[in-house]
């Protein structure tokens, strides 16, 4: 592998956080929607009637919330690991299995979205809607897969820009 | 069972390489499957629990719950309840860290995260404790355990994964979660007496508050009562189901911080952010442990293991003590909640076939993980702790949380022993 320049690096940093910025955004509305949209049902319910279709839209909101925040969670490798063992990897072992550990995350993610799209597309074509509002399911697994292939990139990003990572974490 | 074996020891040897916990129970559960079945069913499998996760109602209790958590957390309700528990108890010895272990159980009514109930005390009790001539040692301590109250006070995040993986009831288990956690407060607090007897340089007595002062206390934390009573009392007597009741917490829990103005607009993204990444972190650790989850039960494990055990003979008490100490053992070196997830497909069919209460394991679970969580080397809480606390040497705060690690063990095997401690308020609820 041939190491990117800094120039490079930073350019790929910056792309990732503009990318992060967007999903903030999408997830963030989507938790606060989900939050009133649960709250003025219940009034609703208790008072008047429900509003129609919460439910549906309440799952299809859960789906923006956690899939948005994914490419979030992996670009911070905010991932929950067994952190005991990092400390046995020095100097350039420490760099190299943090490469490795983005490849295979990145790897996996990769096949999980690529059969995550073609599984979007049957469901398109089986003509799933919900129940209610008759919305395509098909278009939001389309998200899913997407968002999980984000999160494969930023995984893959990081081993580009991981040397950069170091250097500051070590001057920290 | 072999099979399970050789999965469990590949989930080990990926975290070894450092993979996360979520990857590498989802990538050995989906090739495990295909190699014992096919490749095409594992994938259909794998592709069905990320979407039936996804799309689930239910599961928004999660988001929710962690979105009202971390609001709370900012909107200054903390301060309140230490004021409170501080004006009653301020003036004995080692009382300012009694008052942090109530102010701890009082905003773990509201919140169901223990790092955040620990984040939210460091900042409101730690610099009290330091003011009066604590220890670092006592006073961190103190808040890294004091903490672990966040989720074994309803709400909390643990029994509800514990639920949705079992099938258990959220409010029952909420329900069975309430007195335990007076009990675990009220020892925690003895811990605080006995490290005081034993060092009373390291907890001054503070002033006596007045009466008044105790009443003006008393009336300041109205916003957290009314929000534990609309909450939890909304899920306990059956008016709302646990994820409505999230929904409205979080949202009563927003006025409140718009209400007190606690809430700029940078902060609120900050919170935004945080709680959907907490809860895709949690997401992705909950599909790899139900990916693994299907191949383990698909090698007939956890049958085997019950019928193994079985012809043990050995007490079912015994059991369940055996497992309680292998989770004790493992949460100190595991993040305790993917040791959970790992697990609780293996041992909870067990320990139902042994013919005990669903709600009383869970009880157990969250306090294997509380000990867990401040148990060095790897203990969430301490980590937090010295993160938030970065001039308190590690050791001390390692050496301090000792006498109440010690209290959270003994706790746990007074509730082994005593059931009904975890089962008497479920006779109520529906």
């Amino acid at each position: 592998m041939t190491r990117p320049s800094g120039n490079l690096a930073s350019r790929l940093e910056q792309i990732a956080q503009w990318i992060g910025g967007i999903l903030v955004l999408l997830s963030g509305t989507a938790i606060v929607t989900l939050m009133s949209l649960t709250f003025f049902d219940v009034l609703g319910r208790k008072f008047y009637r429900s509003i129609p279709g919460a439910l549906e839209i309440s799952e299809m909101l859960m789906v923006l919330v956690l899939f948005c925040a994914l490419p979030l969670v992996s670009w911070r490798s905010e991932h929950v690991s067994f952190e005991l063992v990092d400390s046995i990897y020095k100097g350039a072992a420490a760099r190299w299995s943090r490469v490795m550990m983005d490849l295979i995350c990145a790897a996996a993610l990769g096949l999980l979205g690529w059969a995550c799209w073609g599984y979007a597309g049957r469901t398109l074509q089986d003509g799933d809607l919900s129940i209610y509002l008759q919305i395509p399911i098909g278009y939001l697994i389309y998200l899913m897969a997407g968002m999980i292939l984000v999160a494969a990139l930023m995984h893959l990003l990081r081993c580009f820009t991981v040397d950069q990572r170091f250097g500051s974490v070590a001057s920290d | 069972m072999t099979y399970a074996l050789i999965g469990f020891a590949a989930i080990f040897a990926l975290m070894v390489l450092r993979v996360p916990i979520a990857f590498a129970m989802g990538i050995v559960g989906y090739v495990g499957l295909g190699l014992l079945r096919n490749f095409e069913v594992s994938a259909v499998s794998v592709l069905e629990t990320v979407k039936s996760t996804g799309f689930s109602y239910t599961l928004s209790v999660i988001p929710l719950f962690i979105l009202m958590g971390n609001l709370t957390a900012r909107a200054g309700m903390a301060a309140e309840l230490f004021e409170l528990a501080r004006s009653f108890l301020g003036h004995r010895r080692g009382g300012i860290a009694m008052a942090t272990i109530g102010a701890s159980a009082g905003f773990g009514a509201i919140c169901g995260s223990s790092v955040a109930t620990t984040a939210t005390m460091a900042k409101v009790a730690y610099p009290s404790m330091r003011e009066l001539g604590y220890s670092d040692q006592l006073a961190s301590g103190t808040i890294a355990a004091g903490g672990t109250l966040g989720i074994l006070i309803p709400p909390s995040t643990v029994l509800v994964i514990y639920g949705i993986m079992t099938e258990t009831s959220i409010g029952r288990l909420f329900a069975a979660g309430l007195l335990p956690g007076i009990f675990i407060a009220f020892l925690l607090c003895l811990a605080v007496m006995w490290s005081s007897w034993r060092d009373p340089a390291a907890a001054p007595a503070g002033r006596r508050s007045s009466w008044a002062e105790r009443l003006t206390a008393a009336r300041s934390i109205w916003g957290v009562a009314l929000l534990f009573v609309v909450v939890m009392g909304g899920i306990y007597g059956g008016f709302f189901t646990a994820a409505e009741g999230a929904g409205f917490g979080a949202f009563g829990a927003f006025l409140f911080a718009l209400g007190r103005r606690k809430l700029t607009w940078k902060l609120f993204t900050e919170v935004l952010s945080e709680s959907v990444r907490t809860t895709s972190m949690l997401f992705t650790i909950l599909i790899g442990a139900l990916i693994f989850g299907n191949f383990v039960n698909f090698t007939g494990m956890p049958n085997e293991l019950t019928a193994f055990v079985t012809s043990l003979s050995v007490p079912p008490l015994g059991v369940v003590i055996a497992i309680c100490a292998i989770y004790v053992l493992l949460g100190s070196v595991m993040e305790e909640l993917s040791m959970i997830l790992l697990t609780v497909p293996v041992f909870f069919p067990l320990v139902m076939q042994l013919g005990f209460d669903p709600h009383w394991f869970g009880i157990l679970i969250v306090m294997v993980v509380m000990i867990g969580m401040v148990s060095p080397p790897v203990g969430m809480n301490l980590f937090v702790l010295s993160a938030l606390l970065p001039h308190v040497p590690v050791l001390a705060v390692f050496k301090g949380v000792i006498p109440f690690a010690v209290a959270l063990i003994l706790g746990l095997l007074m509730l082994i022993l005593f059931p009904s401690i975890s089962l008497f308020l479920l006779q109520w609820v529906r």
